[in-house]
């Protein structure tokens, strides 16, 4: 079935790609260029992840999964990977927070990989004081019981955290003003870290 | 001397018969008890069940044998288990009580890996667990435990013309957490994609290899934000989402699928074996009384799986819509008073500053300010492509002065609603055309035409559900036949054919353009006492469109190039610069008009200047007919034709 379809498709596709493959490329590079966009590629086995320095994300408490930040990427560059942990199985997950027991390195890469991942869109949301970044981010922190309270600490103290366009930086200082926050008053509880 | 011999033969065979029996049934004590399963099993005819073939995803052949669609060979557990649902049957039973393997980890006894296969057993076989080998999979049960969700969406990311790849559309599934416990916020949901693992970035190996299988497919779990940062933000696509009617236990089934097919593959065809049939038969696999796949043409194209999964009755509970960051700008926009968008086009071209943003007399009010700041945003991130933590680098000093303005209004954002229920993608018409015309030339001859395109949409016919301004044809094909010469001949083949008349606001305004690869026959001028003869040809360009009316009437102005082939010396090669002007009227939902022409001049072979046109009025007869009345000028000839086209 399959090789008398591509025996037909094959003849008619690739004189088509022969001709709109160099285009596409061109457009493929510079759109990457362009973009820096948030990409999902690549199959990583958990060596690699090792060796290349890299951050595996959500390991411990929740599966086997992961998010993974590459160290030397710029900015947005996250790999969501498939681990090829034990042979078995390959399925990574992640986030959710309230999901997992959390120890402070996960609730730590936690807190980066969506910062990292969602960090233009957090801005957006934290200077108009509500949308749903802000209440995911709210519940990465531990505090979805309170995001009127928190939306209202993020728009106000807008200019504070975002003044840096690092996440990690704009991730510190977030949790500085949460902290410090009379309203919330703590009530953030993976704020602390 | 005889009888001793005798009676060692007979010592020494009791002896062997003795070890035989022992040796046999002692190791096979926990197998017999299996074997006796198997013979159930096959005497209850379990491996003809659908919901077997289900789990272990075989699909039939043309010649209506089995074969599974998972291409690694570990999946399928019997040596001709790919082929052989009866083999497999048999050699999952035993592999359930075959004794733990002190050389591998305990997680990887079949108990533990093939989990899906196991509960499927267990609702049709009395199985006596205590025959079992005790192994706890504490990883699959903690995984499992960590994973709990309420809902399933299957997720259409909308058509994408900047990127051939993705211009039928994507297809993935969405796991809504359960609101329980403080996890309100719908981005942490997770996501499960089936995509091709590509080994190269040649952009011809890329896809060459991508139609011939040669690409790994597997799944992927992904928290859902990384997927909104990645069609709604970075490609700009809207999701639209269908939530499915599966309960949590069986969303607790396709996550014990998704464990058994773990790092195992499927070889990715681009045309069948692609995101969408692989998701279908992941849903069919929970629920095996769907017949998803039966409605699914050779080549599948994800809209049509999206129809399938919307025209089984019961199975949408609802349907909505995640915009991307254009159709929040659009509706923001629009949203606006005249002024108002005027203030946005300045602030954004920087003719006026930020801060004196409250001195416009449409921006008096903090309301007034709020939108237009917020409409201001959605425009940013739009043209620089804002996604992740990336900034774009058109805009992005204008952007952080825009946000602290914006975080001072202490304002939150007006509420919209941005469904839009004619624009469902699954209220399209269906994505194959078989069409039939008669016609005549000017020099009154007749003809018949046959037309078959397998996919996808044109400007003429019904837009509901499809990308508006957007015509995307593969393979278009035109048989014709003239009656009174005899002849039958192919007189139009495209490989590819695309319009895009985008119709956004000036502040945005995007290209038209277009790209068009096939052939078509000549019937006059041609030598050697033909009657036709062909013409090669890749015809591409750029230019503007202007609408009118809010956007009933598109005119378009293109600049285009064609590089031409034919054996006949009149033609030759040639180059040929073009100018193509158009009108395109929707009158109604249902009545649409199209009138173009071309102004070119060919060089190669005879150098000629030629003005061509051609026309169509098209009436939509439900989704699924049209008729069309065309007139066609090419080559000096006129030519008048009426058809019906059926969509299937």
């Amino acid at each position: 079935m399959r090789i008398s379809k591509i025996l037909t498709l094959m003849s008619l596709v690739a004189s088509l790609l022969i001709v709109d493959g160099s285009a596409f490329a061109k457009k493929k590079k510079r759109r990457k260029k362009k973009k820096k966009k948030v990409e999902m590629t690549e199959d990583m086995s958990s060596d690699s992840m090792t060796s290349s320095g890299s951050y595996a994300y959500g390991m411990a408490g929740c599966g086997l999964g992961s998010l993974v930040i590459k160290k030397n990427d710029t900015m947005g560059q996250i790999t969501a990977a498939t681990l090829n942990a034990t042979g078995v199985q390959t399925f990574g997950i992640s986030t959710g927070s309230s999901n997992c027991r959390v120890n402070r390195n996960m609730a730590q890469l936690e807190q980066e990989v969506f910062m990292t991942a969602n960090f233009a869109s957090l801005a957006k949301d934290a200077a108009q004081g509500d949308g749903r970044h802000l209440r995911a981010f709210a519940e990465v922190l531990g505090c979805s019981d309170r995001i009127n309270d928190f939306a209202r600490v993020s728009q106000k103290n807008y200019g504070e955290i975002f003044s840096s366009s690092n996440p990690k930086v704009a991730l510190d200082q977030y949790r500085g003003v949460i902290i410090n926050s009379e309203t919330l008053n703590g009530t953030c509880a993976r704020a602390r870290i | 001397m005889q009888e001793p011999v005798f009676n060692l033969k007979f010592l020494n065979m009791a002896w062997v018969t003795t070890c035989a029996i022992f040796f046999l049934y002692s190791p096979l004590r926990a197998s017999s008890y299996a074997e006796g399963l198997i013979d159930q099993a096959v005497r209850n005819n379990l491996h003809k069940k659908a919901s077997w073939k289900k789990i272990l995803y075989y699909s039939n052949t043309w010649f209506g044998d089995d074969i599974g669609i998972i291409d690694s060979e570990t999946f399928y557990l019997a040596k001709d288990g790919k082929e052989n649902p009866k083999a497999e049957l048999s050699a999952t039973i035993a592999a359930f009580f075959s004794p733990i393997n002190p050389n591998k980890p305990i997680g990887h006894h079949p108990l533990c890996a093939y989990p899906a296969r196991f509960r499927w057993l267990g609702r049709h076989l009395t199985i006596d667990q205590s025959k079992l080998p005790e192994v706890p999979c504490t990883k699959l049960k903690k995984w499992i435990g960590n994973n709990r969700f309420a809902r399933l969406s299957l997720v259409f990311s909308s058509y994408y013309p900047d990127n051939p790849a993705s211009m039928f559309g994507h297809t993935f599934l969405r796991l809504h957490r359960s609101k329980k416990e403080g996890m309100s916020a719908d981005l942490l949901d997770q996501s499960i994609n089936f995509s091709a693992f590509p080994d190269t970035s040649n952009a011809i190996l890329y896809t060459l290899k991508g139609v011939l299988g040669q690409f790994p497919g597997k799944y992927q779990l992904t928290p859902y934000f990384m997927k909104v940062q990645e069609y709604n933000n970075a490609e700009r696509r809207d999701l639209w989402q269908y939530e499915l009617d599966f309960s949590p236990e069986e969303i607790e089934f396709l996550l014990f699928c998704l464990w058994e097919i773990g790092s195992h593959h499927v070889d990715y065809f681009y045309f069948d074996d692609n995101c969408s049939a692989v998701i279908l038969t992941l849903l069919e696999a929970v629920k095996p009384q769907l017949n998803l796949k039966r409605s699914i043409k050779a080549w599948v194209i994800p809209a049509d799986t999206l129809r399938a999964v919307a025209n089984s009755p019961g199975l949408v509970r609802s349907i909505s819509i995640e915009p991307s960051v254009l159709t929040k700008f659009l509706v923001r926009y629009n949203d606006l008073s005249r002024k108002q968008r005027a203030v946005v086009d300045q602030l954004f071209s920087k003719k006026i500053k930020v801060s004196q943003l409250s001195k416009q007399p449409s921006a008096a009010s903090a309301a007034d300010q709020t939108r237009i700041l917020d409409t201001l945003l959605e425009l940013i991130d739009f043209d620089d492509r804002v996604a992740g933590s990336s900034l774009g680098e058109k805009h992005t000093s204008l952007r952080q002065e825009v946000l602290i303005s914006r975080s001072k209004l202490k304002l939150k954002p007006k509420q919209i609603n941005y469904n839009s229920p004619s624009k469902q993608p699954h209220l399209g018409h269906e994505s194959s055309q078989i069409g039939l015309g008669v016609g005549s030339y000017e020099t009154s001859d007749e003809f018949l035409d046959l037309v078959w395109r397998p996919a996808l949409h044109e400007l003429l016919a019904l837009d509901e559900g499809y990308s508006e301004n957007l015509e995307i044809g593969f393979f278009h094909t035109n048989l014709r036949y003239q009656p009174e010469q005899k002849t039958l001949y192919l007189k139009e083949y495209s490989l590819i054919r695309i319009w895009s008349l985008p119709t956004t606001p000036w502040v945005i305004k995007q290209p038209a353009w277009t790209l068009d690869i096939g052939m078509e026959s000549v019937e006059k001028n041609c030598s050697h006492a033909q009657s036709v003869c062909q013409r090669y040809f890749i015809n591409t360009g750029t230019g503007y469109t202007e609408d009118f009316f809010s956007k009933s009437i598109v005119l378009y102005l293109l600049l285009a190039g064609e590089i031409g082939y034919s054996k006949e010396e009149q033609l030759g090669s040639y180059l040929s610069p073009k100018l193509i002007y158009g009108a395109w009227v929707k009158a109604s939902k249902a009545w649409k008009v199209l009138v173009q022409a071309k102004l070119f001049k060919r060089y190669g072979g005879v150098v000629t200047l030629d003005h061509q046109y051609d026309g169509g009025i098209n009436y939509s007869i439900g989704s699924r007919n049209e008729i069309r009345l065309k007139l066609k000028r090419t080559d000096h000839r006129r030519e008048l034709s009426l058809g019906v086209n059926h969509y299937f």
